[in-house]
């Protein structure tokens, strides 16, 4: 077994002399911007403001590009597109301002308030929300504005918890202003409770769950872009710039459903994690046919992205050549499609805001099925607004030809299959895996199995790879390769220049048989590399 | 390109220390009435009440969501930790985050670096706080009522301890060793550990007052008479105050010492501590005996009789022939024993049980002169160590570093070590032999299967 | 045969039954509990009618506030809008009123504008009374003739909602109600 033996040291081998085209799943130009440092995805307060400040409008400088004349879809006069002379969220009604009285802007709260406050309420109103069922829940999401306006709230009635709502703007404006200070987080037993403080937003959550504060500032950065998504920063801006006591709630009525599938989706899909999206695996020709169809049928002047999408899964992406999708913005699309039934229903024309493409405007999305099942959904997304007839008619044409080349029967087929097991590997002890290409921040993973059918099961095991993710990640120490060996499983995390793998064995595998499975394992992921990933970056 | 400049890091200081009780001063303008102690002296009583205020906010508002109370805060700028060893006292530690100035592309950007302070260790320096004040001056409440609830008093005894205590705690150097707060043991032979004990059972016996005792050499404990938490606090205060003072007497024959016993002047300096062996807190006096580099100490039970003068000459006459003869036997071992350079492997060990600890990665464990590895690899080792206790399961971790350094966590039935290896070139099963190695050397395998 | 396409719009407060209606008119379905549109949504409707082709572009739009800037996009060019609003929700009527007022300022002039007053089948809850309600359509646009009322049943047996339709038909008199059906 001498080649075996070899094969062993592989691993080692392949760390020390690690190369960018190791990593399988690499191609030349990537679609999706690979987003390396996890950090960057939160970024302080003071970093993203200047990003945003340098950062030039993307929306723009595309419609800029345009022949026509353009003087009044720029700058300004693209904000009347969100708050029109009869949207216009500035002009409060008589019924809100007296409703705005709960917590005025103009003076911070004195601590002994938020007290006074914290003692009323056993005895208030809320009694029926803080029930010890609302009490237990394992992750609680609060959503607030600067002035204490509830947002959001993930379990109960926001208007019955204005309490708590007013303790945690308190809070975070006394630390702000005693101190100069923002809070981050606070740990009481198995709770952390933390806050994200946003301009004119605060975000908080509280958890008794494996995440690391770190991934939770992240998932609640998504929510704060899944509102961006709704509003543009731009309007957000404009809106609290006018109005600091304004109740956010009316302007996102029929959003919260957003936010509520994004924090399922927070719990079972690893890619937020991972900053990577999920391919639906392919025959590289079909991905290719499909591509094609849409780049020949839709070669529409100010189309900026076009995808179709199927079961949470990219199936394709194909992009003005300038620009590129941010995976947290493909993300916030995704759970846009999950989370609106009303898709399925019609060809639909709704305007959206990719934050992380451009925060100050929105995009506006065709969207609709392309087949019977409602299971594959094509998306073009343009900044003309007048282009619906257009996109339309790309749509059946697109329709027609993957009908045609069996484009749509190879979707659906490989729906069927249930992506793969891991029994598809051929690797014995290895019970889990999830395997992230960097450069085109595309991940893989198979389907999960026993022991992880159980919810509880399936938490355990998203807890394991949060604690792997989370050491690995850290900002101050990080790491290359993490082993663990725990009463229920072997873990190995492994991170190199090129990719990432998080791997579960069973735990009484020894090391050098977890070694040689994880060669098995990357020789069979590129194997199949262009199966499971997107290789081709595809252009109008 | 970005250009970033960097500037050397700040390091983690000590920013305030407060203990304060809710329950005094409930009525509005009262407010300064909670506050029992609070460091910084020269910090405004506005200040004071707003941050004891912030504190008293979050533990209520914490209580929404559980019934366990506040541990730490987080702020951008500042860690905080809580304790409350006692019904309504609270015990508040402040440091700063360290950070970083960058410049960025002509902007001054500063970076705060929260990773580098760690819950655990923190938590670990306010818990022996407040242990070490108990050992001096018993639980507050058991004070309170001899003070006949004097809160007064309470808060100059708070005051008294704490001022000069602050000043030895060093939460930029403190790591996980804090965090195990552990004994270093001497292993000795057989006839040798039997004689310290005959010695000991004779020196009980000679003397009915002394009621606990223990024996130590240099700053290893050989055998200790008292209940593992009182050892573990004591044999603090005797590895890093008293030895440390004596020690320079010694060398300077001056500055501030423990006060001898052969000076009868000396006799009403006898420090008193609260122990709690047999009964909680028991009042005893902490007499300590130090012969060449072996140190007996005695704790006398103040409700017995008296420590006079003539006491401390007859234990003198006794202890000294006896403890010097036993004292260059251990030494004899000791120095054979001894190692003489960098150790092999860098080590922390650690058992749960005994509180037994033991660390070649420190030079010695009092931590003055240095460690054998950097700041981060130290972190490191308690970030594998809390993930483990965390889990609550025995385990294994190995981890690798972005500089190739390997480290390696293992828990096992109640035992804990961590180990460095600073071997570029090893692999995880190179690595895995050479921790097999060590444990088989340094355990005669006592623990840990594959 | 002559195939005419006509621009339908539909306006009104979140919740008050647009999609359901499009739905029936389309497909001649009913679906309990039917999600809130997002932006638009877009579908097609042919009738035959006196032997003349009509082919009904519908845009179902979203009632939530959000979106009500984008209105404009949906209803310039159309010949027809309907506004529908709740007769159990009070609010959906003043609502229902501004939608008419801003369609008579800003829609093409020769639109036609009808007004439908929705879920009659829930009489009981009803809000808005018959008599209360005063159109600016009646106040403001003497050119908007005849209006009358359509009562619908529950078509779904099991389901306690139908249509009440009210029709303004314009001066031109292109289509009266029966576009709708």
């Amino acid at each position: 077994m001498a080649a075996k033996e070899a094969e062993q040291t592989e691993i080692e081998v392949e760390n020390e002399e690690l190369q960018e085209d190791i990593a399988p799943g690499d191609c030349g130009s990537a679609m999706l911007i690979a987003s390396d440092s996890f950090d960057s995805l939160v970024g302080n307060d003071y970093e993203t403001e200047l990003a945003i400040k340098k950062k030039k409008s993307h929306i723009n400088e595309i419609v800029r590009q345009g022949s026509f004349e353009q003087e009044d879809s720029c700058g300004e006069q693209a904000d009347v597109n969100h708050i029109g002379p009869y949207g216009d969220a500035t002009t409060p009604s008589a019924s809100e301002e007296s409703s705005g009285e709960q917590s005025d802007p103009s003076m911070t709260k004195e601590l002994s308030a938020v007290l006074d406050e914290i003692s009323k309420s056993p005895d208030h109103d809320d009694d029926d929300v803080k029930t010890p069922e609302w009490k237990a829940q394992s992750k609680h999401v609060f959503i607030l504005s600067d002035s204490g306006k509830p947002v959001y709230s993930r379990y109960g009635n926001e208007d019955k918890l204005v309490t708590v709502f007013g303790v945690m703007q308190a809070l975070v404006s006394f630390v702000q202003d005693s101190a100069h200070d923002s809070i981050r987080s606070l740990v009481a037993g198995e709770h952390r409770i933390i806050f994200l403080h946003h301009e004119n937003i605060i975000l908080v959550c509280v958890t008794r769950g494996s995440e690391s504060d770190r991934l939770i500032r992240i998932q609640l950065n998504y929510l704060y872009n899944q509102i961006l998504s709704v509003l543009t920063l731009s309007t957000l801006k404009k809106i609290f710039k006018q109005r600091r006591n304004y109740d956010l709630r009316r302007q996102l009525s029929g959003s919260e459903k957003f936010l509520d599938s994004l924090l399922t989706m927070m719990e079972r899909e690893p890619g937020l994690l991972l900053s990577a999206v999920r391919c639906l695996p392919l025959e590289c020709q079909t991905r290719d046919m499909i591509a094609q169809s849409i780049v020949q049928h839709a070669k529409v002047k100010d189309l900026v992205f076009a995808l179709i999408i199927a079961n949470s899964q990219l199936v394709t992406l194909v992009r003005m050549k300038k620009y590129f999708l941010h995976p947290m913005d493909l993300h916030i699309i995704i759970n846009l499609i999950n989370a609106a039934e009303s898709f399925k229903a019609a060809e639909s024309w709704t305007p959206i805001c990719l934050p992380k493409f451009d925060s100050s405007g929105f995009l506006q999305a065709h969207i609709s099925y392309l087949d019977e099942a409602c299971q594959t959904c094509l998306l073009l997304l343009t900044v003309d607004r007048d282009s619906f007839f257009t996109l339309s008619g790309c749509k059946t044409k697109i329709t027609e030809r993957l009908i045609k080349y069996n484009g749509l029967k190879a979707i659906s087929d490989s729906l069927r299959k249930d992506s793969y097991n891991i029994s598809k590997c051929g690797i014995s002890d290895l019970r889990h895996f999830l395997y992230k290409n960097k450069s085109t921040a595309q991940y893989t993973s198979p389907e999960l199995e026993a022991p992880y059918l159980s919810p509880g099961e399936q938490e355990r095991l998203f807890g394991l790879y949060h604690y792997l993710h989370n050491r690995i990640h850290s900002s101050a120490r990080p790491l290359k390769i993490l082993y663990h060996v725990g009463q229920y499983e072997a873990l190995l995390g492994w991170v190199t220049q090129g990719f990432e793998l998080y791997a579960v064995f069973s735990p009484l595998v020894t090391k050098s048989l977890a070694i040689n499975a994880v060669n098995k394992l990357m020789a069979w992921i590129r194997k199949e590399a262009s199966r499971l990933f997107i290789l081709e970056s595809v252009t109008f | 390109m970005k250009q970033t400049a960097e500037m050397s890091r700040a390091q983690i200081t000590l920013q305030n220390f407060f203990i304060f009780n809710p329950t005094y001063g409930p009525r509005e303008g009262e407010e300064h009435k909670k506050i029992m102690f609070y460091y910084p002296k020269t910090e405004d009583i506005d200040t004071k009440i707003k941050k004891v205020g912030l504190c008293e906010a979050l533990v209520t508002f914490a209580c929404t969501f559980t019934d366990k109370p506040c541990e730490a805060l987080h702020t951008q700028k500042t860690r905080q930790v809580f304790l409350q060893p006692e019904k309504d006292f609270w015990f508040i530690m402040t440091v700063s985050v360290p950070y970083t100035e960058k410049t960025r592309d002509g902007q001054t950007v500063v970076e705060y670096h929260d990773e580098d302070v760690q819950d655990t260790v923190l938590e670990a320096l306010l818990r022996q706080a407040y242990r070490m004040y108990t050992l001096f001056n018993g639980s507050i409440y058991a004070l309170l009522e001899k003070l006949e609830g004097n809160v007064e008093s309470l808060q100059s005894r708070f005051d008294h301890f704490f001022s000069r205590y602050l000043q030895t705690l060093r939460p930029a150097s403190s790591d996980i060793l804090d965090v195990f707060c552990g004994i270093s043991f001497l292993p000795l032979d057989k006839n040798t550990y039997l004689r310290v004990q005959c010695f000991i059972n004779t020196l009980e016996a000679t003397f009915p007052t002394v009621k606990y005792t223990a024996f130590l050499y240099n700053d290893q404990l050989v055998w200790s008479g008292l209940e593992q938490d009182d050892m573990r606090i004591m044999y603090k205060y005797l590895t890093t105050s008293l030895f440390p003072s004596y020690l320079e007497q010694e060398l300077q024959a001056s500055g501030t010492s423990p006060p001898s016993l052969l000076d009868e002047q000396n006799l009403g300096k006898i420090p008193r501590v609260y122990v709690n062996t047999e009964v909680e807190n028991e009042e005893c006096l902490l007499l300590v005996y130090r012969a060449l580099s072996a140190s007996v100490c005695m704790l006398i039970n103040t409700a017995s009789s008296p420590v006079t003068f003539e006491l401390c000459k007859n234990m003198d006459s006794f202890l000294g022939p006896q403890l010097s003869v036993i004292a260059s036997e251990i030494g004899e071992q000791y120095s054979s024993k001894r190692p003489s350079s960098e150790p092999v492997f860098k080590y922390i060990y650690f058992n749960h049980m005994n509180l037994a600890q033991k660390t070649t990665i420190h030079a010695d464990h009092k931590k003055t002169s240095g460690v054998f590895v950097s700041q981060e690899t130290l972190k490191l080792l308690s970030d594998i160590s809390s993930d483990l206790q965390r889990n609550n399961q025995d385990g294994e971790t190995f981890v690798r570093t972005l500089n190739d350094c390997w480290v390696v966590g293992k828990k096992s039935d109640q035992r804990e070590m961590v180990v460095v290896i600073n071997q570029k070139n090893l692999n995880l099963i190179e690595v895995n032999d050479e921790v097999k190695k060590l444990c088989g050397m340094s355990f005669n395998s006592i623990f840990f299967q594959d | 045969m002559a195939v005419k396409e006509i621009k339908l719009c539909l306006l009104g407060e979140s919740g008050v039954g647009k999609s359901s209606i499009v739905l029936r008119f389309v497909r001649d379905q009913y679906k309990e509990c039917l999600e809130s549109t997002i932006g638009a949504s877009f579908m097609t409707k042919r009738v035959v009618l006196d032997e003349r082709t009509f082919i009904f572009q519908i845009w179902d739009t979203a009632g939530q506030e959000k979106y009500r800037s984008l209105a404009p996009m949906y209803y310039r060019g159309a010949a027809a809008a309907i506004v529908v609003y709740d007769i159990t929700r009070e609010s959906s009527f003043p609502a229902a009123q501004e939608w008419v007022k801003e369609l008579q300022r800003m829609a093409s002039g020769n639109i036609v504008i009808a007004v439908a007053g929705n879920k009659c089948d829930l009489e009981d809850l009803r809000e808005v009374s018959t008599v209360a309600r005063k159109l600016p359509a009646d106040d403001f646009t003497p050119s908007m003739g005849t209006s009358y009322y359509l009562h619908g049943t529950a078509r779904e047996p099991g389901t306690r909602r139908a249509q009440e339709k009210k029709g303004c038909c314009g001066g031109g008199g292109k289509r009266n109600s029966d576009i709708i059906y």
